[in-house]
């Protein structure tokens, strides 16, 4: 496994009884950027003795941060570790009773390390709850999931290079944070999309409020709003369409998609043709789902949870960012919790 | 960057030939921006063709550059209204500009477009929305579309 992560930098088996000094050679080997290292024996699976250390010490030189609370190093081990890891900035000892701090040892610790915590530091409470409570399987299972964690942000990475345009979508999320505001004052808003005439009095009232309320920066986008949808009034009117807006290029269909909230997507946008429906399945759109502005439409029934688990499960786990309001529940949440890895 | 006052000629399909401050351009378009710094640009002789943007798309395009770099100093909401008026053509039009502003990968004009289209989309039903950007052939099997007619009726 270890062979096929070589560019990791972090990783955390904490309490793995199992995990043997030849695994830690491997992992060494196979991941040579490692910086961080948390290997958490405790318990009383004393098996080792100084040969995790010195498979740490001999294999992991880049090592910049290195916890093993409970470990049975002694002397020898601590000398070769900080011998073989010269980068070592921090340093967990915590519940190494084997290994004795005292002369040179001692100085050698306070000189090199920037963050040194001796064996008789006491262990926080966070750190008790996760050694102890949780099972073998846990610490597996959290082991597999760094893993994936790992790939994905390497997939991520690369899907941000191609379209780091989507960038954009930051500021729409202002524009949505807005439009929700000012559906909650004046529902009929949105609710027809433009009734404009009737309501701009209220439109500017609140206009007002919300410059009061988030100064000036947020009330540049205020004024878009506003403006947009006057236009939207002037290109509702227009009928001699011509041109077949599906000849788009894909990219700029995205764009303009992408722009769009979940609610919409999910409800209009993707049953309009083929080609929309394709890029409304593209996990990269989901990366960032709103479900704030249900306040569209009370008289359908639009089991709203249900569509937010259906746009969770279209991310395949990239959600970045997601904001629900009203109808969160406590199975949608272990939902989003289940089914996403990084948040 | 050459001095503000240098000219570059710009070419449209119809063959027409434009001349705008190179500064204007140069600000805006990416495009434009790297053809005069690698040097590929003859004031003397070059015109940059442009051959999928009409005369009509490319003036409009040379006016929202040209004021963008005369007026960047002007507070937001004149700007703003002054960019909801630009805008303010019929859906072809939009679309003409939207692929020259793509072409020409002018960033402020394209995210401008993009927003302009949501709009026009947001709160809309499946319907309208084909409606308004007049959408013909879904690409969906009858079948499907069919089924995804009964199954959420309240979208159309």
């Amino acid at each position: 496994m270890a062979e096929k992560l070589p560019l990791l930098e972090e990783l955390d088996i904490t309490p793995c009884p199992d995990v043997s000094s030849i695994a830690l050679e491997a992992i060494g080997r196979g991941c040579p950027l490692l910086k961080s290292f948390k290997f958490n024996d405790n318990n009383g699976f004393v098996c080792g003795g100084n040969e995790e250390a010195f498979a740490i010490a001999q294999n992991m030189s880049n090592l910049r941060h290195l916890q093993l609370v409970g470990n049975p190093l002694d002397n020898s081990g601590l000398s070769a570790i900080l011998n073989g890891c010269s980068h070592l900035e921090s340093l967990d000892l915590r519940n190494c009773y084997n290994v004795e701090l005292e002369g040179i040892l001692r100085t050698r610790c306070d000189e090199q390390l920037k963050d040194f915590r001796d064996p008789d530091a006491p262990l926080d409470f966070q750190f008790w709850g996760r050694c102890y409570d949780t099972a073998y399987q846990d610490a597996l299972y959290e082991y597999l999931r760094e893993k994936r964690v790992k790939k994905q942000e390497a997939e991520r990475a690369e899907k941000e290079k191609r379209y780091t345009e989507a960038e954009n979508l930051d500021e729409a999320n202002w524009e949505e944070i807005y439009a929700i505001w000012e559906c909650i004052k004046n529902p009929r808003l949105l609710y027809k999309g433009l009734i404009l005439g009737s309501s701009r009095g209220k439109k500017n009232n609140a206009k007002i409020k919300w410059k009061k309320k988030h100064g000036r920066k947020k009330c540049k986008i205020n004024n878009q709003k506003s403006i947009y949808y006057e236009m939207e009034d002037a290109h509702e009117l227009l009928q001699s369409n011509k041109l077949n807006w599906l000849n788009l290029p894909h990219d700029l269909t995205l764009m303009i998609i992408g722009k769009l909230t979940a609610f919409q997507i999910l409800t209009s946008v993707q049953f309009v043709c083929r080609k929309w429906w394709r890029i409304c399945m593209d996990p990269l759109m989901w990366r960032t789902i709103n479900m704030c502005d249900i306040g569209i439409s009370n008289s359908v029934d639009y089991k709203l949870e249900k569509m937010c688990c259906h746009a969770i499960d279209r991310s395949c786990g990239q959600l970045v960012d997601i904001s629900i309001e009203y109808f969160v529940t406590n199975d949608l949440l272990k939902y989003i919790i289940d089914s996403q890895r990084i948040m | 960057m050459g001095s503000p006052l240098k000219k570059i000629m710009l070419c449209s399909s119809e063959k027409e030939i434009f001349s705008v401050e190179e500064q204007v351009m140069v600000q805006h378009s990416v495009i434009i921006n790297n053809m005069i710094e690698d040097g590929s640009y003859n004031y003397e002789e070059s015109k940059i063709p442009l051959d999928c943007v009409d005369s009509k798309t490319l003036k409009k395009v040379i006016d929202y550059c040209t004021y963008h770099t005369h007026h960047h100093n002007d507070n937001q909401e004149d700007l703003e209204a002054w960019d909801a008026q630009f805008l303010n053509v019929d859906s072809n039009g939009l679309y003409d500009l939207l692929m020259a502003a793509n072409y020409l990968e002018i960033r402020n004009l394209l995210d401008l477009i993009y927003r302009t289209i949501k709009n026009m989309i947001k709160g809309k039903k499946i319907d309208e929305i084909r409606r308004i950007l007049n959408i013909k052939d879904h690409g969906f099997t009858p079948e499907e579309e069919e089924q995804n007619r009964k199954e959420y009726p309240h979208f159309y």
